[in-house]
């Protein structure tokens, strides 16, 4: 409970997250009970890790590596100069996701040490050179990057995107995931195009993926053909990561779709995993202190006597009825 | 034996056939979205099954209780479900055989799947067996056999069971032995527990992988409780508890989709609940809120929902009440009997009816209440046998709390837990709770789910797994022993008569006053239970369980005598002591000469339950009731006319 306080102080007090909160109070108040019920819930970190302590203790790795600030100073130097709007109006922005998503993503990827991980939207490549960060201290795993970026002051390149698009661009002169320092680049494999074009072929070509990101456009077409084509091709127990969540219906409608074959887990409320298959794991949304009592040695042996108790009065109930029905018993019958 | 068996089960099959067919086209018709196969099969079944039952009242009501009536009935159905509904549900039926025979289940989940296949084979083969169930041979197949022998649903004042104890899961026996016989009116009991084993499947798979929500079902079928009842007892209760998990998994299905036709069917359900049992007026109760909760905003939006789902409520709740107020002026005869100053209120009755419906030490103090969930579990004979509901829920509990639920768990926890302080409240017996008894599994897996997901825990995981392991083992166990009585006169290796002897409560004193009265004028008035095989006419004279033996009526020989002969009875078969309070009376007219001995036998019984096995002598009195000069215009009484009728019940028979 304090820890979902904390980080919903902690969202609303930048500035952006509480006009959207306003924003939603106003247009309808469940929109705001549900983003109150998802940011700072902990289910999903219970689901894919043991504890709390290990969630922070990798989140912890990367920012502590300097890495965030760093990519971070690349990014200001780059739009220090920057101004102007793409053709459908939007005001030119970094496109880089929150801290919050990336640490939990690369938590999962420190946690899960998927071997293929595929992600649809690159940009300027803040998440994915902190993806493969990642993966290079795993030691194992390849990043494969689907992106068709948009460029600032590409007239003519910008018609092409869908209408719905913010204003993320890469600078002008830049190549998407420019970002991505060149140590970290010999895990990565970038695939440049519109992910309707050049998913299927990738995904057929790869097999099985473990953890699928999708950053991309969150049109509803686009982002149910993601997912389900994902999906397909995820392997059981790996996981989907879905970001801006709320762009569209499309999530909730795939989550309705798979509802049997996976777990759904709320980061907050604009990222979101979904578990596939055997691997499922039941809801966990305990506090870690409830967690830890139950983990603790006392407790199960205190569960332990409780089960003995229990089950030695209980079958204890059915003695006269076997001595009953069954006399020859009796030399040998404990009670 | 084999083969009228075999032609039951063909019966029964065919019935869920065409039952299904004919809910698949009806749900269609209400647009009930069809999201998940399995749900709308269960609910297509249940929901054609519901409306059979209410269908059989409402035939009985207009006088219509003929067995080519309600075969009409049945085609109608049939030919109504049209292209569609046939489709469905040989669809449904596809799609069955293909999650069984295409791998669904592997590793774990194939051995409960075989596990739950073993057990609902013994089952069948058990349900095989001639009725014997203590219940069902005093009223759950007595009072439909009066039905259907009369043609129509008639008040039985000399069996007050069959006011509240009789509710829409005995329309489903009533469908069985008209179109059949005893054997069906089982088959149809047997029916609502497997259709609540595949309810229990499809509320767990929505909160767990598939062999998690297999053990959920088997947990419930090897349950001595479940097995008891679904196989031997004779009883229509796992009915309620199909209607129950029905209407929670369509309660859940409307809070996601909000569509209209799950709030309809949910109510349906609901109220098929409350009038199988008047305890099951729970559930619709209990569901009120989350539909208040779930609704819509508005005002109107949420009166159109409270009355998408109050409706349905009413129709399929409330028939029996209208029917017990228009006999008797008690919606809820008897227990509010006293209130409302029924006519020839019976103490006798009222006050056994009111002690048999609840638990020996009932108590409303906080104290029974802490004490009353280990009392169902380690003391359950003394609470409604809730000891066959087996120590999962109780051993699992602790994990239950500190393991977490999803919203629409903690909606089955709140149900569980409103049901079971409803249980408290009214009556402190165990068995029923049997309607909510898949949802606390549901919730127990859950927990033991969470812990096996869980890194570390490994004593308490043991711990766990080894309780659960006990309770299957000793539940499969049990099962094959409970089935091993009835298995020989199944495999054909002893006669009908040989194990109705065995194994019928009371069957030896029936047969024998059979053939002592066999074609005698007038009827009988026996003290025994167990009244199902009686074939001459016969009331009976129990004060405890006939309303009309009040005390005015009994209390001299005179007036006893006289009640005797406006009932037409001409014998009384004493079997062992009278009731205290009728002793003098019957002693007094034997002195005098109206009571006359006549032939008599000593027979073998059971004595106690008759899982125990004990039986003892019986001696077996028919006593024949000499006529005297009538009563005439100066008797101080009269047979109690009960309200709305004249006194119509047995010469219907």
């Amino acid at each position: 409970m304090f820890h979902r306080l904390t980080t919903l102080v902690a969202d609303v007090r930048s500035r952006a997250n509480a006009s959207v909160a306003i924003d939603r109070a106003l247009r309808d108040p469940r929109l705001l009970l549900r983003y109150i019920r998802r940011t700072g819930s902990s289910a999903w970190i219970r689901a894919v890790f043991d504890t709390r302590r290990e969630y922070e203790q990798l989140a912890s790795e990367v920012r502590e590596s300097g890495l965030i600030e760093e990519l971070q100073r690349g990014l200001g130097d780059a739009f220090a100069g920057l101004s102007g709007s793409t053709v459908r109006g939007a005001g030119y922005v970094d496109g880089a996701m929150k801290i919050g998503h990336v640490l939990a993503l690369y938590a999962v990827v420190r946690k899960r040490r998927p071997a293929v991980v595929l992600e649809t939207g690159v940009c300027n490549g803040f998440s994915t050179a902190i993806l493969l960060e990642g993966l290079r201290r795993n030691d194992t795993g390849h990043l494969y990057s689907v992106d068709l970026p948009e460029v600032a002051g590409d007239i003519d390149g910008g018609r092409q995107f869908w209408s719905g698009k913010g204003g993320a661009v890469v600078p002008p002169d830049r190549p998407s995931g420019w970002l991505v320092p060149e140590q970290l680049q010999d895990r990565w494999t970038l695939c440049l195009g519109r992910s309707t074009a050049v998913l299927p072929g990738l995904v057929n070509r790869l097999g099985q993926i473990d953890l699928f990101i999708h950053d991309s456009e969150h049109s509803l077409e686009n982002q149910m053909f993601e997912f389900r084509l994902a999906w397909q091709h995820l392997c059981p127990g790996g996981l989907l990561a879905a970001s801006d969540i709320n762009c569209s219906p499309a999530f909730l409608q795939f989550c309705e779709e798979i509802r049997d074959a996976g777990h759904v887990y709320f980061v907050d409320d604009g990222l979101a995993f979904m578990v596939k298959g055997h691997e499922a794991r039941p809801h966990t949304a305990r506090t870690n202190r409830g967690n830890t009592f139950a983990a603790s040695f006392w407790w199960q042996l205190l569960f332990l006597l409780w089960v003995g108790v229990v089950s030695a009065l209980y079958y204890r109930q059915f003695s006269d009825l076997v001595l009953a029905r069954f006399p020859a018993v009796r030399s040998w019958w404990p009670w | 034996m084999a083969v009228v068996a075999i032609a039951n089960s063909v019966l029964t099959f065919g019935l869920v056939i065409v039952h299904a067919a004919f809910g698949w086209q009806c749900l269609r018709r209400f647009r009930w979205p069809a999201e998940r196969w399995l749900d709308s099969a269960l609910c297509s079944v249940a929901f054609a099954f519901g409306l059979s039952a209410l269908l059989m009242f409402s035939l009985g009501i207009v006088g219509w209780l003929r067995p080519v009536v309600v075969w009409a009935l049945v085609s109608v159905m049939g030919v109504a479900a049209g292209r569609a509904g046939w489709r469905g549900a040989l669809g449904s039926m596809r799609q069955f055989w293909r999650a069984l025979s295409g791998g669904a289940a592997r590793g774990a989940g194939l051995a409960w799947l075989v596990l739950l296949t073993g057990v609902l084979l013994l089952s069948l083969l058990t349900v095989s067996a001639p009725l014997t169930g203590s219940d069902a041979l005093s009223y759950h197949f007595m009072v439909p056999r009066l039905y259907e022998d009369a043609g129509r649903v008639f008040p039985v004042f000399w069996h007050v069971n069959s006011f509240f104890s009789i509710g829409t899961g005995h329309g489903l026996i009533l469908l069985g032995t008209m179109l059949g016989d005893a054997s069906t009116g089982l088959r149809l009991c047997h029916l609502g527990g497997v259709l609540s084993t595949l309810a229990t499947y499809a509320l767990a798979r929505r909160f767990m992988p598939a062999n998690w929500a297999l053990l959920t079902a088997a947990l419930l079928l090897v349950a001595p409780m479940t097995f008891w009842q679904m196989s031997v007892a004779g009883a229509p209760d796992m009915w309620t508890t199909l209607y129950t998990v029905l209407a929670v998994l369509t309660l859940l299905n409307w809070s996601d989709r909000r569509d209209e036709g799950s709030l309809g069917l949910c109510g349906f359900f609901a109220g098929l609940a409350a009038s199988s049992k008047y305890t099951g007026w729970a559930v619709p109760l209990l569901v009120l809120p989350f539909v208040i909760f779930f609704g819509p905003r508005s005002a109107k939006g949420l009166g159109k929902a409270l009355l998408l789902f109050a409706l349905p409520v009413l129709v399929a709740g409330s028939w029996r009440h209208v029917l017990n107020y228009v006999w008797t002026g008690d919606p809820v005869f008897p227990f509010l009997a006293r209130l409302l100053a029924v006519e020839n209120f019976n103490t006798f009755t009222y006050e056994k009816m009111l002690t048999g419906t609840r638990a020996p030490g009932f108590t409303l103090t906080p104290w029974r209440f802490v004490t009353y969930p280990f009392l169902l579990t380690l003391e359950g004979r003394t609470v409604g046998v809730g000891h066959y509901f087996g120590p999962i829920i109780l051993s699992l509990a602790p994990i239950a709390l500190v393991s977490s639920l999803t919203a629409r768990l903690r909606i089955v926890l709140l149900l569980c837990l409103g049901f079971f302080v409803t249980n408290w409240l009214t009556s402190q017996v165990g068995r029923f709770l049997l309607p909510v008894f898949p949802l606390a599994l549901v919730l127990s897996v859950h927990a033991l789910w969470w812990l096996t997901c869980r890194p570390g825990l490994r004593i308490a995981r043991t711990a766990a797994w080894t309780a659960v392991g006990a309770f299957l083992c000793f539940g499969v166990a049990a099962s094959a022993l409970y089935a091993r009585d009835f298995l020989p006169v199944v495999v054909g290796t002893e006669s009908r008569e040989a194990f109705l002897r065995r194994m019928a409560p009371d069957y030896e004193i029936a047969e024998y006053v059979n053939e002592a009265i066999a074609g005698q004028p007038g009827k009988v008035m026996v003290f025994f239970r167990h009244t199902y095989y009686l074939t001459v006419p016969f009331v009976h004279g129990d004060p405890r369980i006939s309303w009309i033996m009040t005390l005015e009526r009994t209390k001299t020989a005179d007036s006893l005598h006289q009640l005797l002969q406006e009932l037409d009875v001409r014998w009384v078969v004493e079997t062992g002591p009278y009731p205290f309070w009728l002793e003098s009376s019957f002693r007094e007219l034997k002195r005098r000469g109206l009571l006359t001995e006549g032939p008599s036998t000593d027979v073998e019984n059971f004595s106690g339950n008759r899982i125990y096995g004990r039986r003892g002598p019986v001696r077996v009195v028919i006593l024949r009731v000499e006529p005297r000069m009538s009563y005439g215009a100066g008797a101080e009484h009269r047979i109690p006319t009960p309200v709305g009728t004249s006194a119509v019940t047995e010469e219907d028979r």
